[in-house]
Formats: C-alpha cells, structure tokens, sequence
C-alpha cells in the first residue's frame, strides 16, 4: 500500500512536518492515522464531512449578479495542528493585543494623549474611514470598545507567527471555528482518542459572559443583529443568536422610544433589549446619526447608546483600530499603554503615505503585496508577484492618488498545512483567525478558524474567493514531552 | 418571541403540516388506485388537484389530463402552491428564519428533507422510486415532529407553530373529506358497499391515517355516516376537525388580547358541533356547502389570527418573496 505521505512536498514551513519530513511532536498520532488510511477510505471520510456540512446546513452565502447563491461551507478534512507550548504565547499576544488596541480607542474618544506624546500622528484618525466623531467623550462599559476581535495570523518561511491584521468591525467565522470541529468529530472520530486536542466550544460561555458583563442587569436581553436573511453570514448570525440564547433581530425589530432605551416587538408587547451584538457596519447602525438611507439599523441607537442604557458590541467607532496604516502603530502603542514589548510581531509594513517607503513601494511592486487602508474580504489587493505589469501599473496610480490609503508588506512565504484533495494529500497555504473577547476580562478562542487557499500555490484564503477551511487542533504535548524527558533516566 | 419571528414560526408549522399532508395523502391515493381495476377507476389522480382547488393552475400549465402531468403537477411543480417542492420549499424558507429559535436537531432533520425532496426533483422518478421518496418524506418529517416534541420548550414558538398545525390539518380534513366523498353519497341508499366504495371510505381514513383508530373505536362495517362522524367530530383523534379546533382554542386562549379571536374559535367549534353527519352524507351538494363554509370560517381565524399578531399580515412569507436586497449596503457588512 502506498503511504498518503510519499508524494507529499512543500518548499515552505509545514505546519505539520519538520524539514526532514517527519511529523513535528503534536502531530505524529494524526500522520500515522491518516497513513494507515487507505486513499478510498480518506476520500469516504471526505464525502462523509460534506454531506454532514448540507445536512447540519453550514452555509455561507455569496453575492452574484443573479442573487444570492448559499454554498456549502468548505471544508478540508485534515486538521491544522498547533502545540499547546505555541499557543500559550499567541495566547498572550493576543491578549495584550487587544487590551492596548481597547486603550488606544478608549484615548482616541477622549483626552487622545497618545497623540499628544507625540507616538501617533493626528492625521492618523482623523484621516481615517472609520474615526466617528459622533462617538467622542462616549464612555462605555469597562472602557472597552473593541469586545470581539479576530486577528489574523500567518506563518512565514522562518517559522515564526506574525499579526497579519486585526479585524475589529464585524470580525466573522468564529461559527464556522465551531463546526468544523463538530463535523471533524463526525469525521474522524477516532483519532480524538490518540491526540490530545483541546476543546474550542468554551467560546459561546465566554462570548455570553464578555456581552452579560456589558449590561447591569441581572439576566441582561442580549440581541444579535442582523442585516437580514440575506447575508453573507447569515448563518453565523442565526447560529450565534441559537447558541448564546440571544434574540436574532434585524433592524426593524428594534425600536428606541423616548426614553432612549431600545425595545424589540415582541409578540406580548415590547421589551427591553440590554446588550446588542450587533452584526452590522458602523454607518448603517443609525439612520439619525451615520447614512440616513440604511435600513438595516434604528432610528435613535445612538442616543440609546450614549445613554448608557444600551450596550453595542462591538461598540460604534471601535472599527478606527481596524486600519492597516493604524496597525503599522500597533507595536509602539502596546510600549505606550502596557509599557510591555509586544508579544507578537507585525509583518514588517511600509506606509505609502510616508514619502521615502512610497518611493520604496513604488521601485519594488512586483515583490510586494500592496493592501487598502479600509477593505476586507481579501478584495483591492496587488499580489505583486503574481500581477501583470498592467495591474502594477494600475496601482502605482491609486498609490499616487491617496497614499493614505495603502500599505506595502512583503510577499510572505506562507506556510503549508497537509490537504486531501484530488490529487491526494498536498501542501497548500494556511493563515489563521483567532477570535479575542475582552469584556471585564480577556478570552481567547482555544486555536481559532484555519482558511486554506485551495488552489495550488495560491495564497488567497478567503471563502468568497475559492478558500476553503480546516478543524484547528491545539494539542497538549506536554505529556508527550514530559515522557521523551523521562525516558533516557530511565534507560540509565 | 418577536413578531416577525412568530410570523415565520407560525407558517413553518403550515407549511411542516401541509407537506407533511400532501405526502401522506399522496401515498395513499397510489395505494388506493392500485386497489381500483381499470373500468372503475373513477378517482384519478386528478383529485388530489381538486382537493387544494389548484384546478386553474394547471390548466395554465399543462394541456393534456395526463398521469405524467399530474403527478410532476402534485410532486415536483413550482407553480403549484400545493406541491411537494412548493410546500417543502415554504418550509425551508421560514425554517431559515426561525433557525435560532428551533432546535438543532429539527432544524436538520428539517434541512436534510427538503434537500433530499430537492434531489428527487430533479430526476424523473419511476413509480417504485415515487413511493419510496413519499414514504421516506413522510417519515422524515414525523421526525421534525418529534424533535419539535421533544426538544422545544412549551413556550411561545412552539405554540405558534402549533397553531400554524392545527389550522392547516382541520383545513386539509376537511378538504379531504369534501373530494374524496364527491362520488360516494350517489350510492348510500344500497344496502352495503361495493369494495370499490369501500376502498374509498377507507382512503378518507387512511388519508388522515385514522383508520386504525376508526376501526377500533367504532366496531361497526365502514359506513359514510360513520366515517364523517369520526372524521368531523370525533374528540381524541388528531386529526379530526374537532380535535384540530378544540385545540386550536385552547392554544389561543393562552395569548394574550385574543377575546375575538376565542369567539371565533368558539362558533366554529359549534358549528362542527351541530353538523348533522346522517344528513350531510344524504346530499352532497349540501356537504360540499357545509365543508366550504367550514373553510371560510377557517381562513377567517387564520386572517384574524394573522393581523392580531403580525406587523405586517398581508405578507404571507413564502419563497416568492425572496429577493436579494438591491443596494450594496449588505455587502459591505462582513469582513469574511
């Protein structure tokens, strides 16, 4: 029998095998597992996922000009594996993270003393997209902003994880975290029993704790708030609403009277709503204060919300931190609140507003990857190396046009994880979105949601663009460590 | 619960019923005709079409009276209201609204029948494979019933469904029983049945899967009275119209502000009450009369029903309403 091993090759860091091809520590139950596979058995175990994916109705919705087509979720059977030692430090990083980014938002509403010490420019918000005036002076529970973050990180070539950028608006997948490891449970039940990997689901117990701690009340009415059956995320909405025992409501269920308190139409009448996830951007909160024409939000939140007598998660305005030039600031700001070094590092980034790394950019576009301030979903990006010179030349205009609105990184070499796909078991390029609370206090997803590009050599991971997914294991080795360690005193 | 919620929740328990209906009415119809020898077939296919009075729609569709018509008409047509597809579809569509209310479990028990319904559409089926989809649809949707049983608080979702089921099973009764005994009543006066108008009686139980329960509680050879009696006005079987609006006041009264509402209720329920079963089976003309009127005072309820709690009642929300929203606000919504 042939391994399902033997073809496999990657020029990048694997996060499964060493460079000698062996499977790093956490990963030696799961390689064996799968070698002792036979390829029909493999591809079973991958169509058994996908018809678990239709019938428990994992979808995600993409947008076409022919309407809205719900799509399966994608998923790649093969578990991305992280040791539990690893994690431990993302864990702090992301911690520390998000607590000086909350800090830095918190300054930017109020005394902006972080502007004055002179460690930010001015014009870093006041130029930016999402800095809201309406928002200034408002002080929210905990001096948190920010109470739902995914972070996405990626692995270069030298092994080390980098932030690769913060998503504070509307961060979405967490649900999908969550059911990719239900499905791999359906999957490959077995090989929980050989692993050590630990559970993600104490997520919905802390999302519900980090948005009760928000409200005063004892039993606060939590909300999560949809833009609409419509979404792209429509099913994230429905799950999270579902699992946290929140009322799923769209904009016209909401109501805000007089009072400025906010109440849903209930069937009894109207009841008080404490705390909102709200799912929905900034500008379309509010048709009193950000675009009148939205229907998605309701009349008079923000007054509710200043009142004090609603809380919004993720608070409005808190999208100011989700910038890529504010992310280039990010190590300066941990130094200036925690007075701490960051834990993680950024991928090093040039600022296209700055004259010197324009002119930087500029020369070196085909080995950069040049990204807008604002965007998300992986769209108006310059891949330099896998662009046309006419795509350069296109950019070397938008850069020129606002050079506040892009910044430059290297091309990273990022690494592959183990994927079964036609061609068997390949290499294929992985990042990773952990997803951060911060209410009274921080918590951090155990792993998060691992997207793989599927295309080969691709490094576009995002779902509306032909990613797919996988199951993240943290694994406890510290047994297995523990054991390696003991056994030469024992052999003496 | 929230209004608009209750709105799907309601029609989910509707549509759940109607499929759920359709099927099993259809199984039996293809059971019953196998029973029928060829000259005496007078019940075709085609009743099943007159039972939801979808006889104009398909006229417009379809030129010929054919088997292979009507059946795609009644199994796999979007332009029928009544359909499989269409009613399954009515459930998938409200189901998805309602999905953070439902448990899991029904909500994939729920997803996995109408998927499965939406593969057999696709193919032409063979009258082996059609028997054996309606079986399997069937059963799957017994089992929403049960995890909607089993897994849903008494609160107000599950009421709301209820009464969204009660409603649609007193109509589809009555329905049923309004075509199926058309060309029954001509032969009362015989002494006994022939086996075909047996069989026929037998299919109105068996439609509303009460013949067991018939024949053990009434221990006398089938008769039309009888069976209308049970059928109409029997106290413990499900799906008699007694039982249906007996149930439906009771889940009425628990919402609040309903008095008119459980005046209704309470006129129907007397109006059942009074029917008088030996005449109503003499005349059919005058069974017709009094199963349309039982209709009209239905959909009355469900009107004011509909308005009582509904922001916005006209809107039945069914699958036509489904359209992508035209601006691009939602697109710029989520960071995937």
């Amino acid at each position: 029998m042939s391994s399902c091993w033997s073809g496999y090759q990657t020029d990048f860091h694997d996060e499964m095998l060493d460079n000698n091809g062996k499977p790093r520590l956490a990963s030696v139950a799961l390689f064996n597992y799968l070698d002792s596979l036979s390829s029909e058995e493999l591809n079973a175990r991958k169509q058994a996922a996908d018809l678990a994916i239709r019938q428990m109705g994992i979808t995600f919705s993409v947008y076409s000009e022919a309407g809205n087509i719900d799509r399966e979720w994608p998923f790649d059977i093969v578990p991305r594996i992280i040791e539990s030692r690893e994690w431990d430090h993302v864990h702090k990083g992301l911690e520390q993270r998000l607590k000086a980014l909350n800090h830095f938002i918190d300054d930017l509403y109020h005394q902006q003393q972080i502007v004055k010490d002179g460690i930010v420019p001015a014009a870093l918000f006041s130029s930016s997209q999402n800095f809201r005036q309406q928002c200034a002076g408002v002080k929210p529970p905990h001096g948190v902003w920010a109470h739902i973050c995914g972070s996405d990180l990626v692995r270069d070539s030298d092994g080390v994880l980098y932030v690769l950028e913060d998503n504070l608006r509307v961060p979405s997948g967490v649900s999908y975290m969550l059911e990719n490891r239900a499905v791999m449970k359906r999957t490959l039940p077995e090989v929980f029993k050989e692993c050590t990997v630990l559970p993600v689901n104490d997520y919905i117990q802390n999302l519900r704790q980090t948005l009760c701690s928000l409200s005063e009340s004892y039993q606060p009415v939590l909300c999560v708030l949809t833009p609409g059956v419509f979404n792209s995320a429509y099913f994230e909405h429905a799950f999270l609403a579902q699992q946290l025992g929140a009322v799923l409501v769209e904009g016209s269920d909401l109501v805000v009277d007089d009072d400025d308190c906010v109440y849903i139409r209930n069937v009894e009448g109207f009841q008080k709503v404490d705390v909102i996830y709200r799912r929905v951007d900034d500008e379309f909160l509010d048709p009193e204060v950000f675009r009148a024409d939205s229907t998605l939000g309701a009349r008079g939140l923000m007054r509710a919300w200043k009142a004090g007598n609603v809380a919004i998660a993720n608070a409005p305005g808190a999208g100011v931190a989700d910038d890529k030039v504010v992310y280039t600031y990010v190590p300066d700001i941990i130094r200036y609140y925690l007075n701490e070094e960051p834990v993680l590092p950024n991928v090093p980034t040039w600022r296209c507003e700055d004259e010197e790394s324009r002119e930087h950019v500029l020369a070196n576009l085909s080995s950069l990857v040049v990204k807008p301030a604002n965007e998300s979903g992986g769209y108006g990006m310059l891949v330099g190396p896998h662009s046309t010179t006419e795509q350069c030349e296109e950019f070397v205009t938008l850069i020129n046009q606002n050079p506040r609105n892009y910044i430059a990184q290297p091309t990273l070499g990022l690494s592959t994880s183990p994927t079964l796909t036609d061609k068997g078991i390949v290499a294929r390029h992985v990042d990773l979105r952990p997803f951060v609370l911060q209410g009274e206090s921080v918590e951090v997803t155990t792993g998060g949601l691992t997207r793989v590009a599927m295309v080969e050599g691709s490094l576009v991971v995002n779902s509306s663009q032909g990613g797919g997914s996988k199951d993240t294991w943290i694994v406890d080795t510290t047994d297995r460590a523990d054991a390696d360690a003991m056994r030469e005193p024992e052999s003496r | 619960m929230l209004s608009r919620v209750a709105n799907h929740v309601y029609w989910l328990g509707r549509y759940l019923e109607r499929a759920e209906g359709m099927t099993r009415t259809m199984s039996v119809h293809d059971q019953m005709l196998m029973d029928l020898s060829e000259f005496e077939r007078t019940p075709t296919w085609y009743q099943l079409i007159t039972i939801n009075s979808n006889e104009q729609i398909f006229a417009e569709h379809f030129d010929e009276l054919t088997e292979q018509n009507v059946l795609q008409f009644l199994t796999t047509s979007l332009d029928n209201p009544s359909s499989i597809a269409s009613t399954l579809a009515g459930v998938r569509y409200n189901l998805r609204a309602c999905r953070s209310i439902v448990p899991k479990s029904m909500y994939e028990l729920a997803n996995q029948v109408c998927l499965e319904a939406a593969d057999v559409s696709n193919n032409n089926v063979t009258h082996a494979k059609r028997r054996s989809f309606l079986r399997s649809v069937e059963l799957q949707l017994l089992a929403v019933s049960g995890a909607a049983a089993g897994g849903m608080s008494r609160n107000e979702a599950f009421l709301f469904m209820r009464i969204g089921q009660v409603i649609e099973r007193a109509d589809m009764t009555s329905r049923i029983l309004d075509v199926r005994s058309a060309n029954l009543i001509r032969n009362q006066n015989k002494e006994s049945l022939t086996p075909f108008e047996n069989t026929q009686w037998v299919a109105i139980l068996q439609s509303l899967k009460a013949f067991q329960m018939y024949m053990s509680e009434t221990r006398r050879p089938i008769n039309g009275p009888d069976v209308l009696n049970f059928v109409l006005k029997n106290l413990e079987h499900p799906k008699s119209v007694r039982f249906c609006i007996q149930r439906l006041a009771g889940f009425i009264k628990r919402l609040p502000g309903t008095d008119d509402l459980q005046l209704q209720v309470a006129q129907l329920l007397s109006k059942v009450d009074q029917a008088d079963v030996h005449q109503l089976t003499k005349d059919q003309a005058e069974l017709h009369k009094f199963m349309d009127s039982l209709q009209i005072a239905l959909a009355g309820i469900a009107d004011s029903f509909s308005t009582h709690f509904f922001p916005d009642p006209e809107q039945e929300p069914v699958q036509e309403n489904e359209e992508p929203l035209q601006n691009d606000q939602v697109q710029t919504q989520e960071q995937k």
